[in-house]
């Protein structure tokens, strides 16, 4: 009995290893430096654009990113997809810039108060007007491409050093530490800006996707 | 944390979705939330936005509609220092 547990278990693991070797030759075999500017070009440079918004800036950091692959292609343990790793290399590069940015110009004053914020609620600290209904499915809108274009524009209206927290964070999933040291802020007042742009976000979705007839 | 301010409750709910809610603000935005139906639905649609915002992250395409992308001069330049990459040069 225990045996034939020995010999079960054992032709598992063979299986896995087997498994795995083959994927690996497969995904050794799917990169092809050559082929990135067709496949990713586009894509890399359409990220760093969304974070950047400069052409020659997203250019040059789309051209390093491939350069970095290029020399690290080593590396490349198969454990995602090629496009899925020259992001994650993207990203790196994107922090890089930021930082050297933040060293050349000064920061932006930091508002203690946000009058903006303190404006959604009356003395007695109530909502001055209350959250609207957003329909019982708000959901669909996920699925809707005008959502997506009012989504990016309101992203866009919210203040730069704001705005600029909230992305590393909630959209490239950054580790609050590393923010803080590539942006030169507090903890205390990351929190505070991602809590302001995740107000202003709401609020501008609420007014201009929400309001009429999406909601129903 | 005042009980009956729903601006203060706001901020705890945007607390808790960093994970960084204090056990006893937790008891106190849960009692708030019972008695608050304004707060409830702002706690829902902080939801929704995460939702929304952890979509987008997963699919980046569609973060740009205008589908721009590289220039053709530029994906020339790439491609050949891709290609050229044994050279000694």
């Amino acid at each position: 009995m225990f045996s034939w547990q020995i010999l079960f278990f054992f032709t598992v693991c063979g299986f896995t290893v087997r498994g795995r070797r083959v994927d690996q030759q497969k995904l050794a075999l799917r990169i092809d430096p050559e082929q990135w500017v067709e496949e990713h070009g586009d894509f890399l440079f359409r990220f760093a654009m969304s974070r950047i918004g400069k052409v020659d800036v997203a250019e040059e950091l789309v051209q390093e990113t491939l350069l970095s692959a290029l020399r690290s292609i080593d590396t490349f343990q198969g454990h995602s997809t090629e496009r899925t790793w020259l992001v994650a290399i993207l990203k790196r590069k994107l922090i890089d810039y930021i930082r050297k940015q933040k060293k050349r110009c000064t920061l932006s004053q930091n508002e203690r108060n946000d009058s903006w914020a303190d404006s959604l609620f009356d003395e007695r600290e109530r909502w001055k007007s209350p959250p609207r209904n957003w329909g019982s499915r708000p959901e669909l809108s996920l699925e809707n491409e005008e959502f997506w274009s009012v989504f990016h524009t309101c992203l866009g209206k919210i203040p730069k050093q704001m705005a600029e927290t909230f992305r590393l964070r909630e959209l490239d999933d950054q580790p609050a530490n590393e923010i803080c040291k590539v942006l030169q802020i507090s903890q205390e007042n990351l929190w505070v800006m991602i809590h302001r742009a995740r107000l202003r976000l709401w609020k501008c979705l609420d007014i201009n996707w929400f309001e009429g007839e999406h909601a129903k | 944390m005042n009980i009956f301010s729903c601006k203060h409750a706001a901020t705890a709910i945007n607390e808790s979705l960093d994970g960084r809610l204090s056990l006893r603000k937790r008891m106190v935005v849960r009692l708030h939330l019972m008695m608050c139906s304004q707060c409830r639905r702002f706690k829902r649609q902080m939801l929704f936005l995460r939702r929304a915002t952890q979509k987008l992250t997963r699919l980046p395409e569609q973060e740009s509609q205008t589908q721009i992308g590289l220039s053709t001069e530029t994906k020339i330049r790439l491609q050949k220092m891709l290609q050229n990459r044994d050279d000694p040069s």
